[in-house]
């Protein structure tokens, strides 16, 4: 199978994730118990008053005429106002998405490089004590909780030492502790594939031959053994997004941060439906989006995978 | 069973793992009997008491004892493993045999389900069940249930294609065994050891998904002993009195740990996938 038939073949089958997604918010989000009527309007509303913004918001219809006639909306860029401040929600979302992807491009950044490097270098020191303290602190890092290490860094570099923001939207000073606590977990998971691919590759012929042939330590893992070890670690990299995802939705909470997770978490609360349903979309897109483009790459990357089989 | 243990206990970190677990299995049934003030104790006088010997770990805003808390929480904190990877099992694993084992049309349906509940990033699709059946803790066990089908469901199909076309399988069938005799007897006995696995990285995964729907809110409500409610509680009072948000957070951190330090020690003597790249690692 040629490359573009691969990409055709795995863009298709997005389709059905997808609808199946929207179905699953359209669902969720509409079986909440509690009435949105009820609580826009008050508890002093009469009949006729409650009715007629039933209708309005379409609520008085069957429920699979409500999810055809969403799915047309959200096809058409049309997702709905939120309840409560009357914004339409797909700008909303949108903005908020690109306050997240702020955080989590910067994580994801840090996460590579010290990941990386800390995977690399415990590879070429296998066995040594440096290689145990990073294998025992990449553990470390998957149980962090992160919304407590967040609370932490807030009490160490905010309160304590008066360093940077305990929260906000601004500048990079407020990107760097949220962007740190959500890190964590990623900095373990590539530092660990990179160190395992690392080992693998040093462990081939062409790099046995580059040695024998009396390249020097340094230029033999920077020239030859690296690029040949990160395909893996792209892939693990673009996973990590989805983590990160799930990781910033509390992160933000933590840090009182406006992007995609406060606002799903804070409209839960405030029973917006629009507002939940469309965040909670754009996230599944974006994650399926990300998923399908690291799966892409890898294919690209590396010659030895055959594209017909990787599905 | 008790190579395995020697294997867990070969080195420190197996033996502090296996000591945390141990502990928290014991706290969790003796944990509200033992000698300190009842959580539910409030005591508006020793409000935000700074950790001393009365209160190891400090007081909270209502002057509970945040140590009785931790170790009243012990208890949720099996509750909330033991269900929410028993559920999470309980769906996936059989999910998975019938989907690798059928193969075809079945296969296909079964796996574009389990990949809509994998395009959710876990805590998302959390959010987006426990938005809908109403805060608590017995709904954020369930979400994060729910959110664990698809890896567990995942892992079984994976390995019941590896064992359908082993020698033993092809054997059982060549005598007459029937489909269901050959996947419950012989093919899930054989994939027992990954899923064993799985199921221990999922019990630290689920703690923290549940701690997190905690400290939002969003799961088990004050005044439970739980301990990511707790930080939800405390957390306000970061600046004045940290002492309410290190503890229960501490407590999540060393529980988790200890699985996923368990976690790899199975996976070491477990799965057999992973023998050939140990002898790499």
């Amino acid at each position: 199978m040629s490359f573009a038939n691969f990409l055709i073949r795995r863009v298709v089958l997005l389709i059905p994730t997808l609808l199946g997604v929207s179905l699953v918010t359209f669902v969720l989000v509409r079986s909440i118990p509690g009435d949105p009527v009820l609580i826009m309007l008050g508890e002093h509303a009469t009949g006729p008053q409650h009715e007629r913004l039933m209708h309005l918001l379409g609520l008085d219809q069957p429920l699979f005429v409500q999810y055809a006639s969403y799915l047309s909306r959200l096809l058409t860029g049309d997702w709905g106002h939120s309840i409560f401040g009357q914004d339409a929600v797909l700008p909303l979302v949108i903005r908020r998405f690109g306050a997240t992807l702020q955080i989590v491009a910067l994580s994801a950044a840090f996460s590579a490089i010290v990941g990386i490097a800390l995977g690399t270098l415990s590879a070429i020191r296998r066995g040594s004590l440096f290689d145990k303290v990073v294998r025992f602190v990449t553990l470390m890092s998957f149980s962090i909780p992160t919304f407590w290490l967040g609370l932490m860094l807030i009490l160490l570099f905010a309160v304590t030492l008066g360093w940077l923001p305990s929260g906000g939207r601004g500048g990079m000073e407020h990107l760097l502790l949220p962007a740190a606590a959500l890190s964590a977990w990623s900095v373990g998971i590539i530092a660990r594939v990179t160190r395992i691919s690392v080992l693998d590759t040093l462990s081939q012929d062409f790099v046995v031959t580059a040695r024998a042939k009396g390249i020097g330590g340094r230029r033999v893992v920077l020239r030859h053994v690296l690029p040949n070890s990160l395909i893996p670690v792209i892939t693990i990299i673009g996973l990590q997004f989805g983590g990160m995802l799930s990781g910033a939705v509390v992160t933000e909470t933590v840090f009182n941060y406006p992007g995609l997770g406060q606002l799903i978490v804070s409209n839960i609360f405030a029973r917006d439906y629009p507002t939940v349903q469309g965040a909670i979309l754009l996230g599944a897109i974006a994650f399926a989006i990300l998923n399908l483009v690291t799966d892409l790459a890898y294919v690209y990357l590396d010659p030895r995978v055959q594209p017909g089989r990787a599905t | 069973m008790s190579r395995i243990l020697r294997h867990l206990t070969a080195d420190w970190t197996g033996r502090f793992a296996v000591t945390v677990v141990a502990l928290l299995a014991v706290l969790s049934v003796i944990g509200s009997v033992l000698p300190v003030p009842p959580y539910a104790t409030i005591d508006l006088g020793q409000s935000l008491q700074p950790p001393s010997l009365a209160h190891p770990f400090g007081t909270d805003i209502l002057g509970r004892n945040i140590l009785s808390g931790i170790l009243e929480g012990t208890g949720l904190v099996v509750y909330v493993i033991v269900l929410t990877v028993g559920l999470a099992a309980l769906a996936g694993v059989p999910l998975g045999l019938v989907s690798g084992y059928a193969g075809g049309v079945i296969d296909q349906l079964l796996m574009r389900v389990v990949d809509v509940l994998l395009v959710f990033p876990s805590i998302l699709l959390a959010l987006a069940i426990v938005s809908t059946l109403g805060v608590g803790l017995e709904n954020s066990v369930l979400a994060m249930a729910v959110a664990q089908v698809g890896p567990f469901a995942r892992l079984v199909r994976g390995s019941v294609l590896a064992a359908k076309q082993s020698l033993w399988v092809e054997n059982a069938r060549s005598v007459g065994a029937t489909s269901i005799s050959i996947a419950l007897g012989h093919i899930l006995p054989n994939i027992a050891g990954p899923v064993v696995v799985q199921a221990t990285f999922a019990t630290g995964t689920s703690l923290l998904g549940v701690a997190a729907l905690g400290f939002l809110g969003l799961g088990a409500q004050p005044p439970t002993p739980d301990w990511g409610t707790m930080l939800y509680e405390n957390r306000n009072y970061l600046t004045t009195s940290p002492q309410g948000v290190i503890f229960p957070g501490l407590a999540i951190f060393l529980v988790v740990f200890a699985l996923n330090i368990l976690g790899e020690g199975l996976r070491e003597v477990l799965d057999p996938r992973l023998r050939s790249t140990l002898v790499i690692t």
